[in-house]
C-alpha cells in the first residue's frame, strides 16, 4: 500500500474552497483507485499558518502511475487546477506502508492529535515497524529512503514530545523532525 | 515512459569521489533491473547551489518505478546509500512525466538516445520553471512559444539547443507547480553570447515573443547547465 502525502500551503481566505475542492477530488480519483487517507492541520503553535496536510493510499505502483497520469494531463488536471487556486503551492511525496497497528490505549485513541515523525534513511527507523501507528518509508519528493511514524497522540503527550521533558521510546527519539497535526472534522483518519 | 530525476547536493571538494561511486554501484545494478535504463548523470562542479550531480534514470512503467525504490531503499542500495550519504547534504527524488507532444512518452525511444557518443563534451541545460497560472495553459505556451519554434529552427540546421523533452513533476514527487526543459546546447559560442551579452528582445519575433509573453505565465525559474559525464563500466 502506498500513500500519497501532500504539504500544502493554502491561501488563507480560500480554505474552505480548499476543503471542498480536496473532497470533490478524492471523490472522483477513487475511480482511479485512489482512498482518502487524512486531512490534517498543523496545530497551532507548532508550525506554519494555513498549512494542510493531506493523504490518499494506493493500492501499488500501477494504481499511482494511473493517478499521475490523470493529474498531469488526464482527466483529474482540471480539478487539481483548481484546487492549485486554493494554495501556493505544495511540496509531496510517495510513502509505502510498511506496518499499521491501532493504538492500544483508550484515551490516545480519543485524542485528537496526531504526531508525524521523520526519521532520517539509515537511522534505525525501521524499528518502529509493529509499533502503534502507521510506518511508511519514503520513496520519491523530498526524503526518499527514511522512515516517516504517524502515531495517535494525547495532548499531555504531545507537549512532552515537544518540549523534550519525557522521552518518546527510543526509536521514535530519532526523529529530526516531528510534525503536530490536528485532522479535521470530516477527516478519514481522525 | 517515466523519467526518474536524482539532485545530490555534493559535499565540497566532494564531486569525483562521487562519480565514481555512482558508476560503481548504482548504474550496472539498477540496469540489470527490467525496466530500468540508467540515462544520464549530470555534473555542475562550481555555481550558486556549489557541487551538485542529476542522475536520470528511464523507467519503463510504474511498477518499475516501484522496484527501484525498494532497491534503493533496501540491503542491495545500502553500500550506494552510505557513500551518498557521506558525501551530499541534500537528495530529492523526482519523478517526470512527458507532455504528449514531447518524447520521452514511449520506451522504444530510448535506443537511439543510448547510441549517442560522447567523443566530445556533451552539456545540458535544465530550466525549471514555475507557473502562477493555470498549469495546463503553461504547458501550451511552452509547446507553442517554445518548443515548435525551435523545432522548425532546428530543420534549418542552424540550432543551437536540442529540446529533449519537456515535463511536470509528477504528484507525490515533489515540488507542484513545477515543469522542467531539458535540453542540449549543440553550439558552445551560441551559449556565450547567451550568458555574456544583454538582450533587448522584439516582442515580435521569437525569441523576444517568448521571453515577453512568458511573464504572462511566470517570472521565475531557474536555469542549470550541466556536463553529461560519458558512461563507465
Amino acid at each position: 500500500m502506498l500513500v500519497v502525502q501532500e504539504v500544502n500551503r493554502v491561501k488563507g481566505k480560500a480554505m474552505e474552497q480548499f476543503e471542498s475542492m480536496t473532497q470533490e477530488l478524492w471523490n472522483v480519483a477513487a475511480a482511479t483507485g485512489v482512498q482518502a487517507a487524512w486531512f490534517f492541520e498543523v496545530s497551532h503553535g507548532t508550525g506554519p499558518s494555513y498549512c494542510v496536510v493531506t493523504g490518499m493510499r494506493l493500492p501499488d505502483w500501477a494504481a499511482w502511475e494511473s493517478f499521475a497520469r490523470a493529474v498531469a494531463f488526464g482527466d483529474l488536471s482540471g480539478l487539481t487546477e483548481a484546487l492549485d487556486a486554493t494554495r501556493y503551492d505544495s511540496e509531496s511525496s510517495v510513502l509505502e506502508i510498511l506496518s499499521e497497528v491501532p493504538e492500544p490505549s483508550e484515551e490516545a485513541a480519543a485524542s485528537g492529535l496526531w504526531v508525524q515523525r521523520l526519521i532520517d534513511p539509515d537511522a534505525g527507523g525501521e524499528a518502529a515497524v509493529g509499533q502503534p501507528g502507521i510506518v511508511m518509508r519514503g520513496c520519491l519528493g523530498a526524503r526518499p529512503d527514511g522512515i516517516t511514524v504517524l502515531t495517535k497522540e494525547t495532548p499531555s503527550a504531545v507537549l512532552d514530545i515537544l518540549t523534550g521533558e519525557t522521552g518518546s521510546n527510543r526509536v521514535l527519539a530519532k526523529a529530526e523532525s516531528t510534525w503536530v497535526l490536528r485532522p479535521s472534522s470530516w477527516s478519514p483518519l481522525r | 515512459m517515466i523519467l526518474l530525476h536524482e539532485t545530490f547536493q555534493i559535499v565540497h571538494g566532494g564531486s569525483d569521489e562521487f562519480e565514481d561511486a555512482y558508476w560503481r554501484e548504482v548504474a550496472p545494478r539498477v540496469r540489470a533491473l527490467d525496466g530500468v535504463e540508467p540515462l544520464w548523470f549530470l555534473r555542475q562542479r562550481t555555481g550558486i547551489e556549489g557541487e551538485f550531480a542529476i542522475a536520470l534514470t528511464a523507467l519503463r512503467a510504474g511498477e518499475d518505478l516501484g522496484a527501484y525504490t525498494r532497491w534503493m531503499s533496501g540491503d542491495q542500495g545500502a553500500v550506494w546509500r552510505a557513500q551518498a550519504g557521506r558525501l551530499t547534504h541534500g537528495f530529492q527524488r523526482k519523478a517526470l512525466m512527458a507532455a504528449p507532444w514531447s518524447p520521452f512518452n514511449e520506451w522504444d525511444e530510448l535506443q537511439p538516445i543510448l547510441e549517442i557518443g560522447y567523443d566530445k563534451r556533451r552539456m545540458f541545460m535544465e530550466d525549471t520553471g514555475w507557473p502562477y497560472v493555470r498549469v495546463a495553459d503553461y504547458v501550451d505556451f511552452q509547446r507553442r512559444e517554445y518548443w515548435e519554434p525551435l523545432q522548425q529552427w532546428a530543420t534549418t540546421g542552424a540550432a543551437i539547443l536540442k529540446l529533449w523533452g519537456f515535463f511536470l513533476v509528477a504528484p507525490g514527487t515533489g515540488h507542484r507547480p513545477e515543469a522542467i526543459f531539458l535540453q542540449e546546447v549543440l553550439d558552445d559560442r551560441a551559449l556565450e553570447r547567451l550568458i555574456g551579452e544583454p538582450e533587448v528582445y522584439d516582442p515580435n519575433t521569437f525569441p523576444g515573443s517568448y521571453m515577453v509573453q512568458g511573464l504572462t505565465y511566470r517570472d521565475q525559474w531557474r536555469s542549470r547547465l550541466m556536463v553529461a559525464a560519458p558512461p563507465r563500466g
